[in-house]
């Protein structure tokens, strides 16, 4: 193989053989020719080396998710435990206020945990609307350009409503991977897709899973729709998570400039960080 | 040790669905695993080998992450013992390669030394360049960090990962990740001189 080769034909040998997947006879034709051109030996390593360095990535990203899912555990314990605490010294008087108040988070994470809340089920069926919780603003009411029979579930698809089913009464590992499997499948509507990969990176970050929340909520900025600004509130949080505090201030400014559904909340949580 | 022939049975097809799971690129059922069998192995790992609880912990880390890379690459397709088992046996190897340490190997866990990745995850890392690229894929940004992660990480098809991420089809993919390869490989020939590829 010379160099004069088309760029994607030579890159995708090299992947395929560094990944394993030549038959032998390819693979000692090919390695013939790493021995007769030293440029694409070199460019061989190259590529082998970049595929550790990612596995090697990724492998320590799953690391700190895991170390993560240990400290959710702990964190979600100790908030149930300040909320029980401050109701308590509330009914009590004022002294439960001034505990409430001195116990007011600035730090990142502590933002990201008083701030965050599972954002309600609104793919609504017919006979739900009256299930929409009671502080949804109107645009909640629908997705805007999706229609209610858009977002119905489909005879042939109870697999969304069993999704989001699982999504609503707080089994989010259940309804993370019921969605994965509903979007993997050929079936689902381009908005069906946004909706639910929204639903997704959401249930994700309750998981701790943030990275891959991030992704899911990039795509929903992505595709614009209605869905974009509390993607973008979302991803705001996600940050907080991280620690990325200027990232985060950076979205929470432009959703306050935006005016929208999400510009009170920006607003009070961007006094917070200053 | 083995089981009643119903109580396997019933554990079998669970852990089978939950490899399945893990397959598909669900990390939900991965963390679930990890919670399960984590009190279970580090009280083991603290008691037959004196080690402290953040070494047991870190020790078991990685061997959730072996198990999870052998999961993807199908090494794990059929299981002759439990998930537990296989969980335990990697996390020996692990636990006597990062410490160096003699550690006691029965009969299963020999067969995961020969068959499986049973190893540390640092020792993944053999050289600077390596370790080079790990630091820059915190540079790459998105959407390449998660289409890198479907296809290599994970070894999600082009089809699944178009589906995944919302792209028109397989092509587009393709060639999203030839620009996100190339343009890592110029990140990597940014702080390495030509000398260095050698």
């Amino acid at each position: 193989m010379s160099s004069q080769q088309p760029a994607e034909n030579r890159w995708n040998q090299i992947d395929r053989y560094v990944n394993g997947e030549m038959v032998e006879q390819e693979r000692d034709l090919f390695e013939e020719r790493m021995r007769q051109h030293a440029e694409l030996a070199q460019q061989v390593h190259l590529h082998r080396d970049m595929l550790l360095g990612m596995e090697y990535y990724f492998m320590q990203q799953l690391k700190e998710q895991l170390a993560l899912s240990d400290q959710k555990k702990k964190t979600f314990n100790w908030q149930l435990f300040l909320k029980i605490a401050a109701a308590v010294l509330l009914v009590a008087g004022l002294g439960g206020a001034a505990y409430y108040y001195s116990q007011r988070p600035a730090d990142p994470e502590q933002l990201f945990l008083t701030y965050f809340e599972v954002y309600p089920n609104t793919l609504t069926q017919a006979n739900r609307s009256e299930s929409l919780p009671s502080d949804a603003s109107p645009s909640d009411a629908s997705l805007g350009d999706v229609s209610p029979s858009d977002t119905m579930p489909d005879e042939g698809m109870p697999e969304i409503a069993t999704a989001l089913q699982h999504y609503e009464t707080g089994n989010f590992s259940q309804a993370a991977a019921a969605l994965d499997q509903v979007l993997a499948s050929a079936n689902v509507s381009e908005d069906q897709r946004t909706a639910l990969v929204f639903y997704r990176g959401v249930a994700n970050l309750q998981l701790g899973n943030v990275r891959q929340a991030q992704a899911d909520l990039a795509q929903v900025t992505r595709a614009d729709t209605l869905l974009s600004d509390p993607a973008a509130w979302y991803t705001g949080l996600s940050y907080l998570r991280e620690g990325r505090v200027a990232e985060a201030r950076q979205l929470f400014e432009q959703l306050r400039e935006a005016g929208g559904d999400y510009a009170q909340q920006a607003a009070k949580l961007l006094d917070e960080l200053s | 040790m083995r089981l009643p022939a119903v109580f396997m049975e019933e554990t079998y097809t669970e852990d089978q669905q939950l490899i399945a799971q893990i397959k598909e690129g669900n990390e939900a059922s991965l963390v679930e695993v990890y919670q399960r069998y984590r009190p279970l192995f580090i009280q083991w790992a603290q008691k037959s080998y004196k080690i402290d609880e953040s070494t047991a912990a870190d020790v078991f880390q990685d061997a959730v992450i072996c198990l999870y890379r052998n999961i993807v690459k199908g090494k794990l397709e059929n299981l002759t013992s439990s998930l537990k088992t296989y969980l335990f046996a990697i996390g020996k190897n692990v636990l006597r390669k990062k410490l160096q340490t003699q550690v006691a190997l029965d009969h299963d866990d020999l067969w995961v030394v020969e068959n499986l990745q049973a190893e540390p995850i640092d020792h993944f890392a053999e050289n600077d360049r390596q370790r080079l690229v790990a630091r820059l894929m915190e540079s790459i940004g998105e959407p390449c960090r998660s289409i890198l992660q479907y296809y290599y990480f994970k070894g999600f098809s082009m089809e699944a990962i178009a589906r995944a991420m919302n792209y028109k089809n397989e092509n587009v993919v393709k060639t999203q990740k030839l620009r996100c390869l190339t343009s890592l490989k110029s990140m990597v020939r940014e702080r390495y001189s030509s000398d260095d590829f050698m």
